[in-house]
């Protein structure tokens, strides 16, 4: 079935992404803001009429945008810089109109259990590659996320150990991670990669490959830091 | 019970006015004092305002939310109410009703087992029979 994309939230990188999206052959994208000005920019500065302006958090509006449009499946996306439009209008768009996927920015860290638990986890985030890349290269041990699953709340992890952990000898097949996670291997700080499956002891340096939920990333620091 | 109002618009006014005598305290809490410092109230003892940014739970939480027996979200502002009801409920389960002023959002939020006020039909004796369940 053919997809229709509406993008809650206009920005400066909006038509880079319509550009992208068309590379790809989306081509059923609107873009919806409450600022009339920004419909207007983008209205203007592109091709088509693709922006439409109204209260993104209104059922009546996001019905009137295509979010429940016949023979097409909705991917709904919110990227504005407001938590509360974000969450409302996705909850609006998966609950109300069962759309076919929803995505949305989740601007504050304190946000990000809540618009998991319920049950918008399709999620990114502003700044979090931009921060844990820092972190980690200031001798931290913030996971990075490599991959969220879609729709699972779940993501693929490289976690560096560093030097102060207490896990450095450990067979990785023992580790007692105190919440639900798949190690899948490890990489040496070679580069080399091992299966899990080997008997492997953890290295200071080595990136452990872990799925887990987004929701154990702050037990993922400390595990990992700290190696309690 | 200890009970916080989210936002001082009338109709938060009027809740609070309604089920002042079924609790022990009710705070307000709102960005600004200014609806709050125009209202009178029969029995100040019981109640507060606290001022903050509802863009961080810090505000909430100052206010006495990991107390609190239940929270009334009734800004001006439907996405806000159900946000921030949602934020309390799922971190610090406590019981929330929200204030919507949208029947289709309403109903919605009610499919999610909230106990929704609409702003356009306000029925105190059911919202204060909700109250004295909970309590």
């Amino acid at each position: 079935m053919n997809k229709n994309i509406i993008i809650n939230g206009i920005n400066d990188e909006s038509l880079n992404l319509l550009e992208i999206l068309l590379d790809f052959g989306i081509n059923d994208v609107i873009f919806i803001d409450s600022n009339r000005e920004k419909v207007v920019d983008l209205n203007t500065y592109s091709d088509n009429n693709i922006a439409i302006f109204g209260d993104t958090v209104s059922p009546e509006f996001l019905e009137y945008s295509g979010v429940n449009r016949q023979e097409t499946d909705t991917i709904f996306v919110s990227v504005t810089k407001d938590d509360s439009i974000n969450l409302i209008s996705c909850q609006i768009a998966k609950y109300l109109y069962n759309a076919f996927d929803v995505i949305s920015l989740v601007n504050q860290s304190e946000n990000r259990s809540l618009f998991s638990s319920v049950g918008i986890d399709n999620i990114i985030y502003p700044d979090s590659t931009l921060v844990d890349k820092i972190i980690n290269s200031s001798g931290g041990s913030m996971p990075l996320n490599l991959m969220d699953i879609p729709s699972k709340g779940t993501a693929v992890w490289s976690v560096e150990i560093p030097t102060k952990s207490l896990l450095i000898g450990v067979d990785i097949n023992n580790l007692n991670i105190p919440f639900r996670a798949l190690i899948l291997g490890k990489i040496d700080n070679k580069g080399n990669p091992y299966d899990s499956s080997e008997s492997l002891d953890v290295q200071e340096g080595d990136s452990l490959i872990i799925i887990s939920s987004i929701r154990n990333k702050d037990s993922m620091i400390r595990f990992f830091q700290g190696g309690d | 019970m200890k009970v916080l109002i989210l936002g001082t618009e009338i109709i938060s006014k009027i809740i609070g006015d309604s089920i002042l005598e079924d609790v022990s305290s009710l705070t307000y809490v709102d960005e600004s004092e200014i609806n709050y410092k125009s209202w009178d109230f029969t029995n100040l003892s019981k109640i507060s305002f606290h001022k903050g940014s509802f863009n961080k739970i810090d505000t909430i939480i100052s206010a006495g939310l990991e107390s609190a027996d239940l929270v009334i979200a009734s800004t001006n502002n439907d996405s806000l109410n159900s946000f921030l009801a949602q934020k309390s409920k799922i971190n610090f389960d406590v019981n929330c009703f929200i204030v919507i002023s949208n029947k289709v959002m309403a109903n919605l939020f009610r499919d999610l087992d909230f106990f929704v006020i609409e702003s356009h039909n306000i029925d105190l004796p059911k919202i204060i029979n909700r109250l004295k369940k909970i309590r």
